[in-house]
């Protein structure tokens, strides 16, 4: 028996086979949940997913309001109304401060800030009607506790995230729904390939190396188990909460 | 020394269920503009410079129907921060200032004219309350020392 049998999830940003977003998936439907795999982009990998864990894959950009009003409204139709919704979609792009392009810019607050409140609103508007409490959990990241050069925008979007999730969870507690976010490390997902840390053997060892549990990169599904602890009824009691999963990363940064 | 000040953010109030697009993407806009300033500034100064952000108490603390000014507040604290890493061999420093819910101007000025200062020049990425006690009480009063 499943801890989240008989539930319905959807997990924006998911469909890549090296993303976090497969790992909530995995870890979600490993617990008995029906799973709505999104993303905006990758359909076969989100497809063949769908069909590894018996859900369903829907193509939408979490930037763009009105698919996700579809989005949720075509989920809640086919799969039943929602109880779980993981708002993981990402982007990022390393460049100098003083580098950094409107487009760029315009690019990752999109996916990683508007998409955020997209599907946090249209979930929490969904969840609200249904009158039975709810479930949903952000992809922040280790930015929201330090600062990482060249990365100013992404950073800044997650920072934002974790305020979104915070005043969420305050508003929304009268209908049972919680707000939480996970802060993953280092993974080697997709997001991660233009990364220049990864464009050198050398400098992605040392990388690892500060890492104190192991001196490994994260497992996707590691991200998967934290959000079933807030989507279980062992996140019952917890809102407005963060869990960071990063080996250690941060505490070990300055040792 | 030329500087750069943006802040404090504004944006609409109200619940989080009825906030409308258009707002968020108001807010969003602010936010923007407020990052390319300091792009565009720490381009062109030459020699040490200063940035300040005056955020939000609610980027802080989060606030029942300030949702809009704690996502900008909270967006803009990481940007300063970054920048305050990136930007620290130039002599520029990047910092930001917390004002309360209602922001006391005198207060919110006297702060931010001091991170301006030739004195603050060890201090970058700094979080900054400006706030006569708001960010430390629980009452949510607007300035409980003021």
């Amino acid at each position: 028996m499943g801890r989240l049998d008989g539930k319905v999830a959807l997990v924006t940003g998911a469909a890549h086979e090296r993303g976090i977003g497969r790992g909530i998936v995995r870890e979600l439907a490993a617990e008995g949940a029906r799973v709505a795999v999104n993303d905006a982009a990758y359909q076969e990998m989100g497809e063949e997913l769908a069909r590894e864990v018996g859900g369903r894959f829907y193509r939408a950009d979490v930037s763009d309001r009105a698919l996700v009003d579809e989005l949720v409204q075509r989920v809640e139709a086919e799969l039943g109304p929602l109880d779980i919704v993981a708002s993981n979609a990402g982007v990022a792009d390393w460049q100098p401060f003083v580098e950094i392009t409107e487009a760029s810019f315009d690019r990752i607050v999109g996916v990683n800030l508007t998409g955020a409140f997209n599907v946090g609103q249209a979930a929490a508007r969904a969840m609200v009607a249904g009158g039975r409490g709810g479930r949903i959990v952000f992809t922040s990241s280790v930015h929201v506790q330090m600062p990482f050069p060249t990365m100013a925008v992404y950073g800044a979007t997650k920072q934002g995230v974790r305020a979104l999730c915070e005043a969420m969870a305050i508003e929304l507690a009268p209908y049972g729904i919680t707000v939480n976010h996970i802060g993953p490390g280092w993974v080697l997902s997709a997001l991660n390939d233009p990364s220049p840390v990864l464009q050198d053997e050398q400098e992605l060892r040392a990388s690892l190396a500060q890492i104190p549990l192991g001196g490994r990169p994260a497992d996707p599904r590691e991200m998967g188990r934290a959000v079933v602890y807030f989507a279980s009824s062992d996140g019952d009691y917890v809102t407005g909460e963060y869990l960071r999963v990063d080996g250690g990363f941060v505490v070990g940064k300055f040792a | 020394m030329e500087t750069f000040v943006a802040g404090p953010v504004q944006a609409e109030r109200g619940p989080f269920l009825e906030l409308s697009q258009k707002v968020w993407e108001e807010m969003v806009a602010e936010v923007r503009k407020a990052f390319v300033g300091a792009r565009d500034y720490a381009r062109e100064q030459e020699g040490p410079g200063r940035i300040v952000f005056v955020s939000a108490a609610a980027a802080v603390r989060p606030i029942a129907g300030a949702t809009l000014e704690g996502v900008a507040g909270a967006f803009l604290t990481t940007a300063a921060q970054v920048a305050a890493v990136e930007l620290a061999e130039r002599g520029i420093t990047a910092n930001v200032v917390v004002p309360a819910l209602e922001p006391d101007e005198q207060t919110v000025s006297t702060v931010v004219e001091f991170l301006l200062s030739d004195s603050a020049q060890g201090v970058s990425g700094a979080v900054v309350a400006a706030d006569g006690g708001f960010s430390i009480t629980k009452e949510g009063k607007p300035s409980p020392l003021l």
